[in-house]
């Protein structure tokens, strides 16, 4: 019922349009640092970890940088960084809902005759499902960068070999599907964290209670619908 | 003018409200008093909508608010205005933004016009045209109620609610407050309740006085016939404000 309201017809499409970028920025923008950090990092570790069981005189060099693109492209850039989301961007609106719903601020939207879903939900969900795929795309990119910069400091593969591995085997359906688990995941963290944060009664205790409930199971979530996903399309 | 018909609210096994009647006249002060717990906020958010009362009427104006349609009811509050207890204004916005917030989602009002009626509002409210760049968590808890008031005021309401205007206020400040509840609602002429536990307010501006207690309206009438009523409970509360010798 929140979201056949959060989807009902705004009230200013102006306003809504403007609050639309204001939430691109804060999830999407301010999410650049973690996301930079967990790509690379990620990207580093399954070299080393990959490169550590598979390096022998019977792999080919570009064998790293296949698995590792493919690896980051199908599971780990979308699931990992869209948990680290969840804790991030989750937890961050349903905090902000949750302390307009206690001090009376979504009430006062009410009197004001503001349909108050549209006006502070539609804006988050619109901003994530856009955004928050053009993140995966950064971090699928900064894990490769991570992963061949690694390998060629390490000595395990060059630069080149690990860039002709990741070449090999791309195939634009890998992306597409990666993209849709993004967007997918994108919905459910924006969604339950309002959910919980629109639907706080009480005080700044339930605000926590709300946020951790948000984190918990929207990550839940994103696991399951990983799981479906990977089912329905691969 | 506002009428409430057999307003019968309950939560869960606790009646809130118990058939409540009563008719609040425009241009005057409408005062509901009460002791912490005993259903007038309650009563003001079952009259503006924020809670669904099982049964009873509330008329604005002669036209029952319960069962309209989400247009109907929309098309109403544009005509109502309300400053809550903790001022409720929007953290995230200036007092600009919060005031002028309104006019921008339901006026076509352009934006040298919101701009004047911004102006205009917060001088009605005493407050220098330098506060409206500040954001509400830069002001005193005074100032924070007149902003409230005047985002409430910018849309010309037909109808002003005032949910315990003076809470967490100085005795000083909360004089002014009244003041400006007493202008505002004989300049606008709007129908105005408001909700309140100090007794000061009660013979300081308002015309008639509606008493609650445990849910039921237990009084009502003239502020200066409080001191002659036969009521023990409001007679209690009021020795209890010192307004009156035990």
């Amino acid at each position: 019922m929140l979201l056949r309201d959060a989807f009902g017809r705004p009230d200013n499409h102006k306003v809504l349009s403007k609050r639309t970028f204001r939430e691109m920025n804060v999830i999407g923008i301010e999410s650049l640092g973690i996301v930079f950090m967990v790509s690379f990092f990620m990207g580093m570790v399954l070299t080393l970890e990959i490169a550590y069981q598979l390096v022998s005189a019977w792999v080919p060099d570009t064998a790293i940088g296949e698995i590792v693109s493919d690896t980051t492209m199908l599971e780990l850039s979308p699931t990992i960084v869209c948990l680290v989301l969840a804790g991030r961007v989750g937890s961050n609106i349903a905090a902000e809902l949750g302390n307009m719903k206690i001090s009376e601020q979504i009430d006062a939207m009410n009197i004001m005759g503001v349909n108050a879903p549209s006006y502070l939900i539609l804006p988050k969900i619109v901003a994530a499902v856009i955004v928050v795929p053009l993140l995966i795309i950064i971090s699928i990119a900064l894990s490769i960068a991570g992963g061949m910069f690694i390998g060629q400091v390490t000595g395990y593969c060059s630069a080149f070999d690990f860039l002709q591995g990741a070449q090999s085997t791309f195939e634009t359906f890998t992306l597409i599907f990666s993209l849709i688990k993004a967007f997918t995941f994108a919905f459910i963290i924006s969604s339950i964290a309002s959910y919980h944060g629109f639907n706080v009664t009480g005080g700044a205790i339930e605000v926590g209670k709300a946020s951790t409930k948000a984190v918990v199971q929207s990550s839940v979530f994103i696991l399951v619908f990983d799981y479906l996903l990977a089912q329905l399309l691969l | 003018m506002i009428e409430v018909q057999e307003l019968n609210k309950t939560f869960e096994s606790k009646e809130a409200l118990k058939n409540i009647n009563c008719l609040f006249e425009p241009g005057i002060i409408n005062m509901v008093i009460g002791s912490s717990g005993s259903g007038k906020t309650v009563l003001l958010k079952c009259i503006v909508g924020l809670l669904v009362p099982e049964k009873g009427k509330v008329l604005y104006d002669n036209k029952n608010f319960i069962p309209m349609n989400y247009f109907e009811k929309k098309k109403l509050r544009h005509e109502i205005g309300m400053l809550f207890q903790g001022s409720a204004l929007f953290n995230s916005q200036t007092v600009f933004e919060n005031i002028s917030f309104p006019l921008v989602m339901h006026s076509k009002l352009s934006k040298p016009e919101i701009q004047k009626r911004v102006e205009y509002c917060l001088e009605r409210v005493n407050l220098e045209p330098k506060v409206a760049k500040l954001y509400p968590q830069e002001l005193s808890g005074g100032m924070q109620k007149r902003v409230g008031i005047a985002r409430a005021i910018s849309i010309n309401p037909k109808y002003m609610f005032y949910d315990e205007p003076n809470s967490g206020l100085d005795p000083k400040t909360s004089r002014v407050i009244d003041a400006l509840i007493k202008e505002i609602s004989n300049e606008m002429k709007t129908t105005t309740i408001v909700n309140s536990h100090d007794m000061t307010s009660v013979f300081d501006i308002a015309d008639r006085v509606y008493f609650i207690h445990e849910g039921n309206l237990w009084w009502e009438g003239k502020p200066k016939d409080i001191n002659t009523s036969a009521n023990a409970e409001l007679l209690q509360m009021m020795s209890a404000a010192g307004r009156i010798d035990d």
